[in-house]
């Protein structure tokens, strides 16, 4: 036992601290009444205070709202008219603009970037690590989250902050389509009722009849099977329940492999032994994609990949993992990869806008932000790359 | 060291606290004035003033919400927490009489993490199931470590510390592999948890919760005190010097498991405090456990305080978790220390 102090003389502590003086049960009883007194005035008054506030809130409330079901179920109440929205991740921020209500859109996320003024709007953080006191101080009238990438614990928070949140979660293209048309309805403050001059109606009956064209042109096909690599070192791909397998089945396309899970590690040796026609790759940068594709060639494994020997490789824009409007832009893209034929078009992607963030950025961060961790070097890095 | 010739008195120890807290209501005010969202000192003290007297409705409204509603609560949040982590590593490293026990090395935190898991799981509607069955993972690790690290009917550091070792590993690799397997997306929120997040808002219900087991447990602790003293010279030494071994192990292991059981269920697994915070103090302060259980209460409150407001202002608007800064700062200062002491 190292320096410190000396033992002090018994007299100079309390009676409760003496060991000569009182047995050790008395000295916890002792302390532990005490405690319990304390704590419980404590607990009161802390509760005294935080309750008032709250009552005051509710009860000052917007002067009209609308209580809806979000798409995980929960029950929201929305103010009405919307007019300041935080989008919380970059395939809302998408929807959003494309639902014409860019203008109201008050704060998004680091990794917000198309359309382009997305990218001038106050940032509120990552999807995973928001600051809520950035989002607060925006005053939204509702923040609209997405399941597949953030979390329920931000969800959580903003709720007991009296913060409206409304969460998508589409699982196919079908539903990423509804799942649009419901939240344009929800911030224009048009009920339940789709109304024929309504944006956001407007908007997916042009995307259902472009998707009409794609199902129409891929009728009657065998569905090619590929690979989509979403991720490559681990190995990942897309699960049977994602919207992004229902993407590539309207394309006319069959996953090679689909676990259960949403986002799975799989092996190499799976993926030779599925024997993909196509492999899909998506990237905004083109040429850098092209560049690592070139590398895989010569790796053990993929070599022996017949779609890689025949160089039957595809690369789309990041749009198809957003789940929002523009992944019909990249499911058209597919159909035409596949089925050039059937389009009487060039056929190959073409190389998507520019910039190579996206969601795939978010993953990474979360990633290095994981492997930074004292704790998760082992458990948290897998769990980040296995998000999108 | 100045103080290390001087006699411990009981004015001393108060005086020493009062010094400490007195760091720790400064780092306090230094953490609600930065964040993400800038407020002069001027405002901030117009409006805590305002508070204090009991006038919260002259609040501006954007005071109210995130200093009232997200930067306060915070504040204590991370307080109380750094200080149950802290006085738990001191008592587990009385309990074990071994420098490296620590509430995340003894496999409790993993044991919390799991049980939050199952929780979403199998009733993801509740909202406070997930705290709740966090501290109830705890305890059954706490508890499963305890016999495991039994021999002969007998408590032996050397065995206890390879069960907690063992049992955090093996719970690990459980919940890998709950979030490798399952096809559920929401469980995938536990990455942050693992490696301590305190951004999540918490009801005020349950920070009274946490106070209210804080002050229980930790001064179940500190009533035991004295007994730890001569423990630490030996059970055998200690038995013979009149203290009742057994009971006095009993309530330190289960009051520290309370309290890391609590501090691991609101903020997930904050690592380093429980180690470093009761050393730092040791060296500051001597080794006299009727200092260190208050000081490491406070220099853990200190310590998270410090390391939050850094994770949430170094990249505003983006948050990093508090369990990387506390391990990026933690450790130089401990070697400093170390250095220091050696030379």
């Amino acid at each position: 036992m190292q320096g410190g102090w000396q033992e002090g003389t018994l007299s100079e502590w309390p009676t409760f601290m003496r060991r000569d003086v009182v047995g050790n049960s008395a000295r916890i009883v002792l302390l532990s009444a005490g405690a319990l007194i304390f704590a419980g005035a404590l607990a009161m008054e802390a509760c005294a205070r935080t309750g008032p506030p709250q009552a005051e809130q509710s009860a000052a409330g917007k002067s009209s709202s609308v209580r809806v079901t979000d798409e995980m179920g929960r029950g929201v109440t929305v103010p009405q008219p919307v007019r300041r929205i935080v989008s919380l991740a970059p395939s809302v921020t998408e929807t959003l603009f494309a639902l014409g209500l860019g203008d109201r859109v008050v704060g998004d996320t680091n990794y917000c970037d198309y359309p382009a003024e997305a990218k001038s709007k106050t940032r509120i953080g990552g999807p995973v690590d928001p600051s809520l006191e950035t989002i607060a101080a925006l005053h939204p009238d509702l923040v609209v989250a997405t399941r597949s990438i953030n979390r329920q614990s931000t969800v959580n928070s903003l709720e007991h902050l009296g913060i409206a949140v409304y969460a998508t979660d589409p699982r196919t293209v079908e539903q990423v389509l509804s799942s649009t048309e419901r939240l344009g309805r929800l911030i224009r403050g048009g009920g339940a009722q789709v109304e024929g001059t309504d944006k956001g109606g407007e908007l997916t009956a042009q995307l259902r009849r472009r998707l009409g064209i794609v199902r129409d042109a891929v009728a009657g096909v065998a569905p090619k099977s590929v690979f989509f690599v979403v991720w490559q070192e681990p190995l990942i791909t897309v699960g049977r329940n994602t919207f992004l397998a229902d993407a590539l089945r309207w394309a006319g396309a069959r996953p090679a492999l689909a676990p259960a899970q949403d986002w799975p590690n799989v092996s190499l040796e799976a993926v030779i032994r599925a024997a993909p026609e196509y492999l899909i790759f998506s990237s905004d940068d083109r040429a850098k994609a092209l560049q690592q594709i070139a590398g895989l060639r010569n790796q053990p494994g993929w070599r022996t990949l017949a779609a890689m020997r025949a160089n039957r490789i595809i690369v789309l824009p990041e749009a198809i993992s957003h789940p929002s409007p523009r992944l019909v832009d990249a499911i058209e893209e597919l159909a035409r990869a596949l089925y050039p034929e059937r389009f009487g078009a060039k056929g190959a992607a073409l190389a998507g806008t520019a910039g190579t963030r996206g969601m795939h950025a978010g993953t990474f961060a979360f990633a290095a932000v994981c492997a930074q961790a004292s704790v998760c070097d082992f458990v948290g890095c897998d769990l980040g790359r296995g998000w999108l | 060291m100045a103080v290390s010739t001087r006699r411990l008195t009981f004015g001393r120890m108060l005086l020493t606290c009062a010094m400490l807290t007195g760091v720790l209501v400064a780092v306090m005010v230094l953490a609600l004035r930065l964040g993400a969202v800038p407020f002069s000192l001027s405002d901030l003290a117009q409006n805590l003033l305002w508070l204090a007297s009991g006038h919260p409705e002259k609040l501006s409204t954007d005071f109210r919400l995130i200093m009232v509603d997200i930067r306060l609560p915070r504040i204590l949040l991370g307080s109380i927490v750094g200080a149950a982590l802290s006085v738990a590593g001191a008592s587990f490293q009385a309990l074990l009489r071994n420098p490296l026990a620590d509430p995340y090395v003894l496999g409790v935190s993993s044991g919390a993490a799991l049980g939050a898991i199952l929780a979403l799981l199998a009733l993801p509607a509740l909202p406070l199931m997930t705290p709740l069955a966090a501290f109830l993972g705890a305890t059954a690790t706490i508890a499963a470590v305890y016999f495991l690290g039994r021999r002969e009917g007998q408590l032996d550091s050397g065995t206890l510390l390879l069960a907690g070792i063992i049992s955090a590993s093996f719970l690990s690799a459980v919940i890998m592999f709950l979030m490798m397997t399952l096809a559920s997306r929401d469980v995938r929120g536990m990455a942050f948890w693992l490696m301590g997040d305190l951004s999540a808002s918490l009801p005020p219900g349950l920070l009274c919760i946490l106070v209210a087991g804080f002050v229980l447990a930790a001064g179940a602790i500190f009533t035991t005190a004295s007994d730890l003293n001569l423990l630490l010279a030996g059970e055998r030494e200690a038995m013979h010097l009149g203290v009742e071994v057994t009971r006095v192990k009993l309530v330190v292991y289960v009051s520290a498991s309370i309290l890391t059981g609590l501090a691991v269920s609101v903020s997930g697994a904050i690592g380093y405090v429980g180690l470093l915070v009761p050393h730092v103090m040791r060296m500051l302060f001597g080794s006299d456990y009727r200092v260190l259980i208050p000081t490491s209460a406070l220099g853990g409150a200190i310590a998270v305080v410090l390391a939050d407001t850094l994770a949430r202002t170094i990249v505003a608007p983006t948050e990093l978790p508090v369990g990387a800064m506390t391990a990026m700062a933690g450790a130089p200062v401990f070697i400093y220390l170390l250095r220091r002491r050696l030379s």
